[in-house]
């Protein structure tokens, strides 16, 4: 007995090694003679002034948290979706009520104004 | 069998070892790549006790999502702080994490020892799961039995991510706050 | 040979096709992009290696290879050489579930089923694949970061923050598939859309032009390729590869078109099925193709045609249109199979609310060009604070000499991020 999961794993293995032996071969080839200039980080000609690693706009945690919370509402209808058949209108009470409590927070994130990005 | 136990040691040599560097690597980038390493390797155990479905959401919740959320943040550390050298100034932190870590260890080892979680996995019926698993198919056994037997349990998970997103405006609230 | 190593033998083989046959898919369709994208122009396109310029591929490959692979000082070497592989690993391992012939008239037998034209029929089918696209942010996100320089961190972020929007939406919008299919399994839901006799294009119109939309901003491509916007960020995550490493990203980006083609052929217009003519052996994997192909063409066309949106455009249209609607379609398509309705409720409330969103935006356009008439000039748009208008003074008749076009009264824009 073979879990239908294993031919995965075998795509996978194979995969592995052809991206392994794509990077060794970025060393192999090619001509190496760097220069100062080159390696600098691309500034369009100018000379870097500052590190790239600043502050950002919290907006991108903010993003990053809500995608969580809506990931996992996805997550969680994805099962109840393709049962909705079988559980017939228990399955569609269940759907309205994770759907009805989930859209208070998002109405009001949205007049938080969390979705407008300047 | 073999080779489902030799898998099984390799994986918890990978997860140790992740969890590890967790832990000891000093740039906050290469810690968070251990943990998705270890999120991995967890998402690979589930694979190996037939829990597709949850190895699955495994990946796109942890890996796929919370992950991503750290990756927001170690990235917009300045180089200069992202990794801290010299004297930890909190000393006391290593007494206390060694000393909670012996009190997991020993109450895990007990457990294991004890065979009691073993015991209680047979209680809830683990045999008839993997029937029901074998006759619905991974998603639909997890999808009947949370709808059936765990709706409640279900519908508070919405109420949990309502807080969860107030906490994460109040968070935010500085800089969604200015525009108004 | 047991069955075991028949399964075994089946999957490496499979694999090894698969893997060939999608690298030489990205490299043909980089070719057929620069050719059709030629035509839109008005010009030819590359036409000189080989005939029809068919050789092109072969050619930039072997330039690819060839040309100096810089790592700058700034970077951060190890993540900066992997995170292309990352990329490309993400990108592959995710068709493996995809069925690309037909599987009603398949045996039964372990050594059939391994040969059956597919990698592997899991269970999870649809879920892997979102899973396994969720991580393909890593691979951009780090090689951004890695890059230390502003314009790929800049890209990386703005990418992450892009992909992480839309694939909430992908994510819902497919469940309504879900919920007719009442299975995950790639080859179950062209089974079911066989049992039931339509594709589930017709009973989810809404869900498919939300996936479309959702999907091309997970891929990057235009009008949602503002990581890799030119103007703005040079190119993005990708300012400091080259050669070879710059290719893997390439490829990645292509070989996920072809995986979210592959999901839109499959759960929307019945994957290898073409009303009965996939009974003809052999036929069920070209009807596939086509399909494929019809999507992949259409990527193009829509970069040659849309302008890019604006980052406050994308993340407005993300969360406040695509995931509200996506979710509407979900309760709408959970009343209609809970109560048994037939195929074309559900179908006719998709087109309904379509019908409904081109009204509103219809109007908001007259409205506009009215307001414009009256005024005689052209209306402010409700721009974020931090685009800064400027007005460039219409050029006078003796500046302008002929041919010249005068620069355009409408005010230019010059986006700045906040």
């Amino acid at each position: 007995m073979v879990a239908e999961y294993v031919p995965v794993l075998i795509l996978m293995g194979l995969v592995f090694a052809f991206t392994v032996a794509a990077v060794l071969v970025t060393f192999v080839f090619g001509p190496k003679k760097p220069t100062p200039e080159k390696l600098a980080p691309y500034e369009c000609g100018i000379q870097e002034i500052e590190a790239p690693q600043q502050r950002f706009p919290v907006k991108y945690l903010v993003t990053g948290m809500l995608f969580i919370i809506f990931d996992v509402e996805a997550a969680s209808l994805i099962p109840l979706s393709i049962l909705m058949r079988q559980l017939k209108m228990t399955g569609f009470v269940e759907l309205i009520v994770f759907a009805v409590v989930l859209t208070v927070p998002f109405v009001y994130v949205w007049r938080k104004g969390a979705f407008t990005w300047e | 069998m073999l080779l489902h136990q030799i898998a099984f040691y390799v994986l918890a040599a990978v997860a140790i070892a992740s969890a590890l560097g967790v832990i000891s690597f000093r740039s906050a980038v290469y810690s968070m790549l251990s943990l998705i390493v270890n999120l991995m390797s967890l998402a690979f155990f589930f694979l190996m006790l037939q829990a597709i479905f949850i190895g699955t959401i495994q990946v796109l919740i942890y890996a796929g999502a919370v992950m991503v959320l750290f990756l927001f943040v170690v990235t917009m550390l300045a180089p200069d702080t992202e990794s801290v050298g010299g004297r930890n100034p909190l000393r006391w932190q290593w007494g206390a994490g060694i000393g909670l870590g012996i009190i997991l260890a020993g109450g895990l080892i007990l457990a294991v020892v004890n065979g009691s979680l073993a015991r209680d996995a047979h209680a809830v019926g683990a045999d008839g799961l993997a029937r029901q698993v074998a006759l619905h198919g991974n998603v639909e056994a997890f999808g009947l039995a949370l709808f059936h037997g765990f709706s409640f349990p279900f519908e508070i998970t919405s109420v949990l991510l309502v807080i969860a997103v107030l906490g994460a405006v109040v968070l935010g609230r500085r800089i969604l706050g200015r525009e108004e | 040979m047991s069955d075991v190593a028949w399964i075994v033998v089946a999957a490496v083989v499979k694999s090894a096709i698969a893997i060939g046959a999608l690298l030489t898919i990205f490299a043909y369709m980089t070719l057929v992009e620069r050719r059709v994208i030629a035509r839109f122009q008005r010009r030819v396109g590359p036409n000189r290696a080989g005939p029809l310029g068919l050789l092109q591929p072969l050619a930039d490959g072997m330039k690819m290879a060839f040309k100096e692979q810089i790592i700058p000082t700034k970077a951060r070497r190890l993540i900066f050489v992997l995170s292309p592989a990352i990329s490309v690993f993400v990108a592959l391992i995710a068709f493996a579930v995809v069925p690309l012939g037909n599987t009603t008239t398949w045996g039964t037998s372990p050594v059939a089923i391994a040969w059956a034209p597919f990698i592997a029929d899991l269970n999870v089918g649809v879920l892997y694949m979102l899973a396994i696209s969720s991580l393909a942010v890593y691979g951009i996100v780090l090689g951004g970061w890695s890059s230390g320089n502003h314009y790929s961190l800049l890209g990386a972020l703005r990418s992450a923050a892009q992909m992480v929007s839309y694939e909430v939406s992908i994510g819902l919008a497919l469940a309504g598939v879900l919920m007719l299919s009442g299975t995950l399994s790639m080859v179950g839901i062209v089974h079911a859309q066989v049992a039931q006799g339509i594709w589930f294009i017709l009973a989810q119109p809404l869900a498919f032009v939300l996936y479309a939309i959702a999907a091309t901003a997970e891929v990057n491509r235009a009008p949602f390729d503002l990581p890799e916007a030119e103007q703005e960020l040079v190119a993005g995550y990708l300012t400091e590869f080259s050669g070879l490493r710059w290719s893997l990203y390439q490829m990645a980006e292509y070989i996920n078109m072809i995986t979210v083609s592959s999901i839109a052929a499959t759960l929307f217009f019945g994957g290898w099925t073409l009303g009965g003519l996939e009974g003809i052996p052999g036929m069920p994997f070209v009807w596939y193709t086509i399909k494929v192909a019809i999507f992949l063409f259409i990527f193009i066309w829509v970069r040659a045609t849309l302008p890019r949106i604006r980052y406050d455009q994308l993340m407005k249209v993300g969360w406040q249109a695509l995931l509200p609607l996506s979710i509407i379609n979900l309760v709408f398509t959970g009343l209609a199979v809970a109560l048994g309705w037939p195929w074309w409720a559900s179908g006719l409330f998709g087109l309904g609310v379509l019908l409904i969103v081109a009204v509103v935006l219809y109007n908001r356009l007259r409205l506009r060009q009215a307001m414009e008439r009256q005024s005689g000039e052209a209306v402010p748009l409700a721009l974020p604070s931090s685009v800064r208008l400027v007005r460039i003074a219409p050029a006078t008749a003796s500046e302008s000499g002929d041919g010249v076009v005068a620069a355009p009264a409408a005010p230019a824009e010059s986006v700045t991020t906040s």
